[in-house]
């Protein structure tokens, strides 16, 4: 029998992904906690008495994060209001069964759950809207849409702050990504543990340093019950070849990934994002002429996607910029077929 | 056409019409000077040999004169390993340094220019290409100098600098690596080079190892020699695989020292790469065409398959990125080329295995993020996780002892951690790239430990054991007097 390197008492049940060390179950379980636990406390995330919305979609990281927020809750007693909170972007047969699971969630940890639908909040399904533009450019629209409907939703329930399934995976993977498509102002700003966006509410990601691979091992022991499905729609281009090489990456030296985002730290912008600041009286991020939500321009960017869907013009939304269209369709035509997963509520895309 | 030409073509379906719509150029002759047959197609560009030839000097040139931080007359140290790159290098600098004939008067930018080769061949094998690599050198016409890379387990004057070695492994601690130094050691030079490089188990290890001697043993000679300024010759490509692979590997805080033109941030010396912008198919078709003879020298990871090393991998997917998208190189260079960092803040300390900044705060970043120790032996997912360490437990020992972060007054007599020759945990003084080095070579050695070989594990030149000694000595003497000194704000 082999003991557990940390505890040198119970069996080694399991080898940790992101340090390669043989350890048993509640060890196990004891530094994934802590290191989340860490996370929010040095980063300071909450106050006492904030109400936190759990983006839930019931994939395996918005379920372990429920779960492990509930836990660190109570257990370090940090005060907060917790919240479940759901999108359906109405695809079929996808969402039915994921929704269900969000549920169960509710009922297990006792949290209140909100789920809001696209055609409830533009008035356009998921469905609806590749049945307009086809399948190419969907992504766009889903990362759009189910950015602000998070927020939207969140606003209705009044949150304070939301928190999302971002795993450190998906963010040493856009450290990659920004520096192969030389994205350089996402590069500073794509390791943040909090998005410096024009946002009305707050987002934040407290497994910014947990491993995806230890997400699962976690729901697993603790037989947590999560959808797995993936999203049928929008193979993203440069994100799958960062991925593939991320893989490989890790299987050489398991701790890559906390590796590229100490990287990615090091060049963070020290600028932030100002919010609703006054200059010279005048406010520089308004709203949205439309429907009110947080922009800098006439209309925010669903009302514009929308407008061009109401057309039928939706191509002409999506900006991009000629310089690397052309680089760009050679990579989707070639990218291998890579699906984006659910689990995650706002897309694949932490940046 | 020759088939590196044929290589360097991009292969897209991209029709002659559309391209010459994209820029003024005529059909079936060179972009540049619309008169000559292209015969070198380069990111979608058309030149003739001599237009070709002319843009690869004149990027060189370019970057040379843009340098700013090289002061006219400078002495300088060429890096010449014999390879396509650096080859190139000499023979655009011998090109360089002619007076110009139009103008004798005019002032060179170097006084001086000599040659470095560090000979690796202790670790690499090669040592029959030596007197080629020399041939080709002195054909240049410049002093050349042949420095064998074990010469960095000497001290400066020559004499024998003992080395740096381990004191006991433990497997189940990843994050101590004691080590002691000994004044003497029945190893030869070559010997302990040897030991120093194949004792960290992992190649990604050896490589990163390998390449801060190198660049440690060209450091020191340029000083010794007097010179101002080092030139490399990394080209573009090498340098797109060093920032991808940098990255992977933790150094980010670093990347604006190793992709700067030109930088001062080792101390009286600017290090220079002119040839950062030109492609390493670039180099070899211009060394076809110029008739340049290189030497092809052993690498750790020749032969071996893509996976061994992060190096090696980050290669082969970038070039292979590159042959599918051709300006990616040149993307990933000019994103990291806007990259800063705070490397350049007081507080920083300079890492005694690579000579790198040590980013503040990195060992706390560390406990916090990966928990791989327990204060306690009571863990419970249920009961209490406090008993988890959540910073500052990269210092298993107490504060008395030579692993603690800063040094007890009382320990200085009583315990291990002075005078110099007691051991040191060295992980928490290095920079977070080099830490991990150490933790694959803590890792080989319990290995090889718990096996009874205890005759293969990694050693350390001195100099890594002398500069974590001077940091300690000073924290502990600031520590003391500490009350005692005026903030400049008071
Ligand atoms: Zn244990
Ligand atoms: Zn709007
Ligand atoms: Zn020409
Ligand atoms: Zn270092």
């Amino acid at each position: 029998m082999r003991l557990c390197t940390l505890c040198q008492k119970e069996r080694a049940v399991l080898k940790r992904p992101k340090t390669g060390q043989q350890i048993c179950r509640n060890c196990f379980y004891a530094v994934f906690e802590t290191e989340v636990h860490n996370t929010i406390q040095e980063n300071e995330l909450f106050k006492r008495g904030d109400k936190v919305a759990i983006a839930a979609s019931g994939g395996k990281d918005s379920t372990v994060l429920a779960h492990v927020m509930t836990t660190l809750n109570e257990r370090y007693g940090y005060g907060l209001d917790l919240f479940l909170l759901s999108v359906d972007e109405g695809i079929t047969g996808y969402r039915d069964d994921s929704l269900e699971t969000v549920k169960r969630n509710e009922q297990q940890y006792k949290i209140p759950l909100k789920i809001v639908s696209y055609e409830e909040l533009y008035g356009w399904s998921m469905d609806a809207i590749v049945k307009e533009i086809g399948m190419k450019n969907n992504c766009t629209f889903c990362g759009v849409f189910r950015r602000q409907a998070l927020d939207r939703g969140a606003a209705l329930l009044q949150v304070d702050h939301i928190v999302t399934g971002h795993n450190a995976d998906d963010i040493a993977e856009t450290v990659l990504m920004n520096i192969l498509r030389g994205d350089f102002s996402r590069l500073q700003r794509c390791t943040a543990i909090r998005t410096a966006t024009n946002e009305t509410i707050p987002r934040s990601k407290p497994f910014k340093y947990t491993y995806e691979k230890e997400i699962v091992m976690y729901a697993y022991f603790k037989k947590l019950d999560y959808f797995s499905t993936e999203c049928i729609y929008s193979p993203n281009a440069y994100r799958g070849y960062a991925r593939a090489f991320l893989k490989d990456l890790e299987s050489i030296r398991p701790s890559a990934i906390m590796d590229i985002i100490h990287s990615g730290e090091a060049w963070e912008s020290k600028i932030e994002v100002k919010v609703n600041t006054p200059v010279d009286g005048r406010v520089i991020v308004g709203s949205c002429e439309r429907c009110g939500y947080m922009s800098s321009n006439k209309l925010c960017k669903a009302c514009v996607l929308l407008e061009g869907l109401n057309k039928g013009l939706p191509k002409l939304a999506i900006g991009n910029s000629t310089k690397y269209k052309r680089e760009q369709d050679k990579r989707d035509a070639s990218a291998r077929a890579r699906v984006c997963d659910p689990a995650t509520p706002s897309g694949r895309s932490p940046s | 056409m020759c088939s590196i030409e044929e290589e360097i073509q991009t292969g897209d379906a991209e029709t002659p019409s559309i391209r010459s719509r994209r820029r003024l150029v005529v059909e079936g002759l060179c972009h540049k000077c619309k008169q000559s047959p292209p015969v070198v197609d380069m990111k979608r560009v058309m030149y003739c040999k001599t237009c070709f030839k002319e843009s690869v000097v004149y990027r060189f040139r370019g970057n040379l004169m843009r340098a700013t931080k090289i002061a006219d007359g400078a002495k300088a140290l060429v890096a010449f390993s014999g390879g396509a790159s650096s080859r190139l290098l000499l023979h655009l600098l011998s090109e360089f340094h002619e007076p110009d004939p139009s103008n004798l008067r005019k002032k060179r930018k170097f006084s001086d220019v000599l040659i470095c080769h560090v000979d690796q061949s202790a670790v690499l094998g090669g040592e029959d290409k030596e007197a080629e690599v020399r041939r080709i050198g002195e054909k240049s016409g410049f002093p050349y100098l042949h420095i064998p890379l074990e010469s960095i387990f000497s001290n400066d004057d020559g004499s024998d600098g003992g080395a740096l070695v381990p004191v006991g492994f433990d497997l189940a601690d990843t994050v101590t690596l004691k080590m002691v130094h000994r004044v003497t050691s029945t190893l030869s030079p070559v010997a302990r080079l040897r030991r120093s490089i194949h004792g960290l188990g992992k190649m990604t290890a050896k490589e990163d190892l390998l390449h801060h001697f190198t660049m440690r043993a060209l450091l020191n000679t340029a000083r010794k020699e007097g010179c101002n300024v080092l030139i490399l010759g990394d080209n573009a490509t090498r340098m797109a695989i060093r920032i991808l692979a940098l990255t992977s590997k933790g150094g980010g805080f670093g990347l604006p020292i190793e992709v700067a033109g030109d930088t001062d941030w080792f101390e009286g010396l600017v290090v220079a790469r002119p040839l950062r912008d030109v492609l390493s198919k670039e180099v070899a078709v211009y060394n076809q065409y110029t008739d340049l003879d290189t030497v092809v020298m052993p690498a750790l990871t020749t032969a071996m398959p893509a996976k061994s090393s992060i190096d090696r991998m980050t290669e082969e997917f970038l070039v292979g990125l590159q042959r599918d998208f051709p300006m990616t190189v040149n993307t990933v260079v000019r994103t990291a080329a806007k990259v800063t960092s705070e490397h350049r803040a007081k507080t920083v300390m300079r890492c005694p295995m690579c000579g790198g900044p040590i980013q503040d705060g990195t060992n706390d970043w560390r406990s916090g993020h990966t928990v791989s120790q327990l204060l306690s032996h009571a863990p419970s997912s249920d009961t209490t996780s406090e008993a988890l360490s959540s910073t500052s437990n990269t210092h298993p020992c107490s504060t008395s002892c030579a692993c603690a972060p800063t040094v007890n007054p009382e320990s200085t007599s009583t315990s291990c951690c002075t005078p110099a020759d007691q051991p040191i945990n060295i992980i928490p003084y290095l920079c977070y790239p080099c830490q991990n080095i150490c933790r694959d070579a803590q890792e080989f050695g319990a290995t090889a430990a718990k096996k009874g070989i205890d005759d293969a594990t990694v050693i350390l030149p001195a100099y890594v054991g002398e500069e974590i000694t001077m940091r300690k000595g000073r924290e502990w003497m600031k520590k003391e007097i500490e009350e005692f000194l005026i903030d400049e704000e008071d």
